[in-house]
């Protein structure tokens, strides 16, 4: 009996197609025309480094949602907006440095009424996470800007875990994916690939081909993602680049 | 609570850990995988090839690339392996190239990879063969041993493809797990019949005074260069030691250098694969050896005869192997004739060493990773990188057997698996020297013995020389393998600072 533990061809080992990957740059500047969606998937992805930063920053956690809240929708304003440039740099370095200015200015008190209300909802679980992220050992040696981008690097590796899930999922395949997500970050002394085998019914050999391709799909997704944040997403020595900053920030 | 670790490097999980997963694992497995898109930053460049689109480079060995490609023409997605550069390849090397394609063409089977067509395009000359998406054997392994079942059914599978082959009177001559290709449905397939030869050729084209193969999975009648006394019997050897690498995770023999490693396949005998792994009992054990006999009249006499052997202990049957108690030493048992075979031999070995380590050094250096002086002779089709902005250390040389560990462990910061398939950049970084801003870079070749299937490395340097040596694998088991590098040319001067070495994992 043959088995088949990939995607799809296209999605298995393809690489993601640059032409239809849209950059968090341009996500940005649809954002700042109108599209929803595109502001709910910066919010999603982002926010977390975000407020954690306004936090590490003395702030108490109302204030940080309600200012993390506010940047966004600043971020969303034409005005504010009418220079961004994708080729300014790393939109790691622009959010942050837009995020400074946000919280240096005084524009939380004069519009702190037009906040009220807004659109951004963050769920509980995003809540306790970051919370424990902040209650986390080790980060009082850390200025915020290093936790901010340890948690960047957090943000970006759990969005590209859930696209992998995901992919899985349509394929009719979460449960494979349940069982071999453990071997994502590589060879270890945990559950051996044979007993993987035995309760998924096939061969371990099949279950290693899996992992592996599982892993490259998983580096492409990566890829892919930390792109989008790049000026050029076409770059490959920026983004390997950019791969290795973030390890050396974790 | 608990606080969980990470299985893989054995780090506290923090609470904010991805998924549950530690974050530093998983982005270094992301940078050090062998994925292709980490594999062609030049591929924008030569994107379209023919009728043929490129999608992305998969794999890089001593005579070419391999690209995953699409056909256009008939809607489909292949394999495309692309000869060097013209400018960089001798007649005797396109000659090999096309006999490849051509042996591989005259066979049919579910488990050869298949070949479509070849031909030659703006001077480049190609083949477009089946595309398997799958890790090789070799990677498989390096997950760890298999269970002795599942690498007798991988082994027994091998055997029969290889005595099909046979019939067709084609030997393979390089069978070793890098050259067997699992696809998603666990099938094994064997690729790269380079140094193939029909049964019945008389070898013009490999049997010129270069030993072909690899010397850790090669006969001792190959590794010592006598090319008429290759026969099915040489496969059959090689088919024993990928069982050998399947049961206990490295491969026979495998030492600092290529020269070592021949020197061992001529005369000691492989280390029992029980000894290695508990878990692997007689009958499998009794097979495996009789393959690795330094005499071909002591192995099975054909690949079918293997595979027969396999399927009966499959089968819970008596198998047909014993343990013999091994020769002591050579199976020649004339002395002056086993010293002149090894001198032969060494000398064969060191020819191999120079045919296959300069012209891939040109390869990698000149057409992707740093143009060398050579570049501006490179086809306008692949046009050299932009220079890396780091300096970069010089390999000057490979030890054969490790020094004691006189250098001082120093702490530096390594970001190790940036590269092009086999070609691998380790960038180091020194806390003690914070002026300087770039990292030093050393490319390791992981098609080099010497650091195969290593997983780990210890670097030690030498304060008062400026000498660093990359250790591999020292607590493995297996003789130690290193590579030296200077620091001297580009100007750095290394200080220990920490007490502690460094081990990564790759």
């Amino acid at each position: 009996m043959a088995y088949n533990f990939g995607m799809s061809p296209q999605s298995s080992s393809g690489p993601v197609n640059p032409l239809f990957a849209s950059t968090q740059w341009s996500m940005i500047i649809a954002a700042r025309e109108g599209a929803d969606a595109a502001m709910a998937s910066l919010c999603a992805t982002y926010w977390r480094p975000l407020y954690v930063y306004v936090r590490r920053q003395g702030r108490s956690i109302d204030d940080a949602q309600d200012l993390t809240q506010g940047f966004f929708s600043h971020l969303l304003e034409k005005n504010s907006l009418r220079h961004v440039d994708p080729s300014l740099g790393r939109f790691r370095s622009f959010l942050l440095a837009s995020l400074r200015n946000f919280l240096a200015g005084e524009w939380r008190r004069q519009h702190a009424s037009r906040r009220s209300g807004g659109a951004l909802v963050i769920s509980l679980e995003d809540m306790t996470r970051a919370e424990n992220g902040i209650a986390a050992g080790g980060t009082d040696s850390q200025t915020p800007e290093q936790i901010y981008e340890r948690h960047w690097a957090l943000a970006l590796l759990e969005r590209t875990i859930t696209r992998l899930g995901t992919e899985f999922e349509s394929a009719g395949k979460r449960d494979i994916f349940e069982h071999l997500k453990p071997f994502l970050p590589g060879e270890h002394e945990g559950t051996p690939y044979s007993q993987v085998a035995a309760r998924l019914g096939i061969n371990e050999v099949t279950v290693r081909v899996a992992v592996h391709r599982m892993r490259a799909r998983f580096q492409d997704l990566l890829r892919d993602e930390v792109a989008r944040t790049l000026p050029d997403p076409d770059d490959s020595r920026a983004i390997m680049g950019e791969l290795r900053y973030l390890l050396s920030v974790l | 609570m608990k606080s969980l670790q990470c299985e893989t490097c054995g780090k506290v999980l923090a609470a904010d850990a991805p998924s549950g997963l530690c974050p530093i694992c998983l982005l270094r497995s992301a940078i050090e995988y062998g994925s292709s898109q980490a594999l062609a930053p030049f591929l924008p460049k030569l994107r379209y090839f023919g009728d043929y689109e490129l999608l992305a480079e998969i794999a890089r060995g001593g005579m070419g690339v391999v690209y995953r490609a699409k056909q256009v023409s008939l809607d489909r997605t292949v394999a495309l392996k692309m000869m060097r550069p013209g400018l960089l390849s001798t007649d005797l090397e396109i000659q090999r190239f096309l006999s490849e394609a051509r042996t591989a063409a005259s066979l049919r089977h579910p488990n050869i990879v298949a070949i479509h067509e070849a031909g030659e395009f703006d001077g480049l000359h190609y083949f477009s063969m089946d595309l398997v998406e799958g890790p090789s054997l070799a990677a498989v392994v390096r997950g760890g041993p298999l269970a002795p079942d599942e690498a007798a059914r991988c082994v027994q599978v091998l055997a029969e493809t290889v005595h099909y082959a046979h019939t067709q009177g084609i030997l393979h001559r390089d069978l070793k797990p890098s050259n067997v290709l699992v696809d998603a449905a666990g099938r094994p397939c064997i690729t790269d019949f380079g140094v193939a030869r029909r049964l019945d050729s008389d070898a013009t084209i490999t049997a010129s005074g270069t030993v072909m193969g690899t010397p850790a999975y090669m006969p001792p009648e190959q590794a010592s260069g006598q090319a008429g006394s290759i026969t099915a019997a040489s496969d059959v050897y090689a088919l024993g030691a990928i069982l050998y690498e399947l049961l206990t995770g490295q491969a026979p023999f495998r030492a600092g250098s290529q020269l070592e490693t021949v020197r061992m396949v001529l005369e000691t005998e492989p280390v029992r694969p029980g000894l290695l792994n508990p878990a692997i009992d007689a009958a499998i054990e009794a097979i495996c050896l009789r393959c690795l006999a330094k005499e071909p009249a002591k192995r099975f006499l054909s690949a079918a005869a293997l595979a027969d052997d396999l399927k009966r202990f499959l089968g819970g049957e008596p198998v047909q192997s014993r343990v013999q108690p091994s020769p002591s030493f050579l199976f020649i048992r004339r002395p002056w004739l086993r010293t002149a075979v090894c001198l032969v031999a060494i000398l064969m070995a060191w020819l191999l060493l120079r045919k296959s380590s300069s012209p891939k050094r040109e390869l990698s250096t000149g057409a992707e990773i740093v143009p060398a002086a050579k570049s501006s002779q490179q086809s306008e089709g692949i046009r050299p990188v932009e220079p890396p902005s780091h300096k970069k250390a010089e390999v000057k040389m490979a030890l054969p057997v490790v020094s004691p560990p006189k250098p001082e462990p120093i702490l530096a910061s390594v970001s190790p698996g940036r590269g092009f398939g086999y070609n691998q950049v380790f960038s180091f970084r020194y806390p003690a020297l914070q002026e300087l801003e770039a990292p030093v870079e050393l490319e390791v070749d992981f098609r080099d013995e010497a650091v195969a299937g290593a997983r780990h490395c210890d670097i030690l340097v030498e304060a008062s020389t400026g000498r660093v040596q990359l250790q591999f694998d020292p607590l493995r088991g297996r003789r130690c393998a290193s590579r030296e590098i200077w620091v001297h040319s580009v100007g750095l001067k290394i200080r220990s600072a920490g007490s502690t070495s460094q081990r990564f994992p790759f």
